[in-house]
């Protein structure tokens, strides 16, 4: 290997990241050396007290912190709530992230809070809706957020585009780019038989900003076997493998975040998945290099 | 159906085992009534 390759190689470009959670708060805060970012969810902080807005600001005095909301609802023909928007502001503010995020998800309709983040049919209605939502959220939050791809155990009835497609005319329509979520779209890709590594080369490269990885499990779901996404487990192999072909393709430096909900293993494990991380980026981007050195011979 | 509408339709049978259980036995005639 050439000192160039071997440079290049280095994936130092790249950073790995925790999701922040209590639960997690000791073993990241006393390994910062290996954590390069730290996510935390937006939601959980709009109208927390005013010492753990504190601990917040705090926190990104010493590290990078991204911002991660769940209850937007952007992906809906709906207006997303006002409110909502101004305590995504307000924390922005206060926290001043490199970027924040939230999911292309709908978490509400007709007065129905569903709880949870679900795939809306994938429409011109939910294109146009999305669009108009991010040109709003950018409008009150002072910038637009990285949306991401969310898991589902249904095809959205009524849809007209598939998933990747109905993502591509979102991204062209606003002005964001993506949060890519490496097991959403395994799992996806698993449950409705299709091959997630060229379902991967359909979106483009340059807007892949950063990745969220997680793992999850195997239910029954409507009859039939479904991989859960439920942050409950192990990043599984196949998300790696992904994340060496994204860094193979993307030009810029990723940042990627690790996410673990519950069932937290000691913190080292989530520290080997980071360093796993770092292992599958680097080779990602020594492919990337040959790729380069071999179309400038 | 308005997009609002659809959206609103499916919101109920994510959260509404009934709803749901109706629609996956009859869905075009669950959809109709909406």
């Amino acid at each position: 290997m050439t000192e160039i390759a071997k440079a290049w190689k280095n994936p130092i470009r790249d950073r790995v990241g925790l999701g922040w959670r209590r639960e997690l708060a000791v073993g990241i805060l006393s390994h910062l050396d290996r954590i390069d970012v730290v996510e935390v969810i937006a939601d959980d902080l709009f109208d927390a007290p005013r010492g753990e807005r504190r601990a917040l600001r705090a926190l990104a005095a010493q590290t990078t912190v991204m911002l991660h909301g769940v209850s937007l609802g952007l992906a809906s023909s709906v207006p997303v709530k006002t409110k909502l928007l101004e305590k995504t502001a307000r924390l922005c503010e206060e926290v001043n992230p490199e970027y924040w995020s939230e999911h292309l998800a709908f978490v509400r309709g007709g007065g129905v809070e569903i709880g949870h983040l679900t795939a809306p049919p994938r429409t011109d209605a939910t294109i146009e809706g999305a669009a108009s939502n991010l040109e709003r959220a950018r409008a009150v939050v002072g910038s637009a957020p990285l949306v991401e791809n969310i898991a589902t155990l249904i095809d959205p009835p009524g849809s007209k585009y598939d998933e990747i497609d109905w993502i591509n005319r979102i991204i062209d329509s606003a002005p964001c780019d993506l949060l890519l979520d490496l097991h959403n779209l395994h799992a996806n890709a698993t449950n409705f038989g299709y091959d997630e590594t060229e379902t991967l080369k359909r979106l483009p490269a340059e807007r892949i900003a950063a990745v969220h990885l997680a793992g999850g499990k195997w239910v029954e779901a409507l009859g039939e076997r479904r991989l859960l996404d439920d942050h409950l487990h192990d990043v599984p192999d196949a998300v790696y493998l992904l994340l060496t072909e994204i860094a193979a393709a993307v030009p810029h430096p990723l940042t990627v975040i690790l996410e673990r909900d519950g069932a937290y293993p000691p913190i080292e494990v989530l520290l080997g998945q980071l360093d796993r991380s770092r292992e599958a980026l680097a080779e990602g981007r020594l492919r990337q290099f040959e790729q380069i050195e071999k179309e400038a011979a | 159906m308005s997009a609002a509408r659809l959206e609103a339709f499916l919101a109920k049978i994510y959260v509404d085992e009934d709803s749901r259980e109706r629609f996956l036995a009859d869905p075009r005639g669950e959809a109709a009534k909406a």
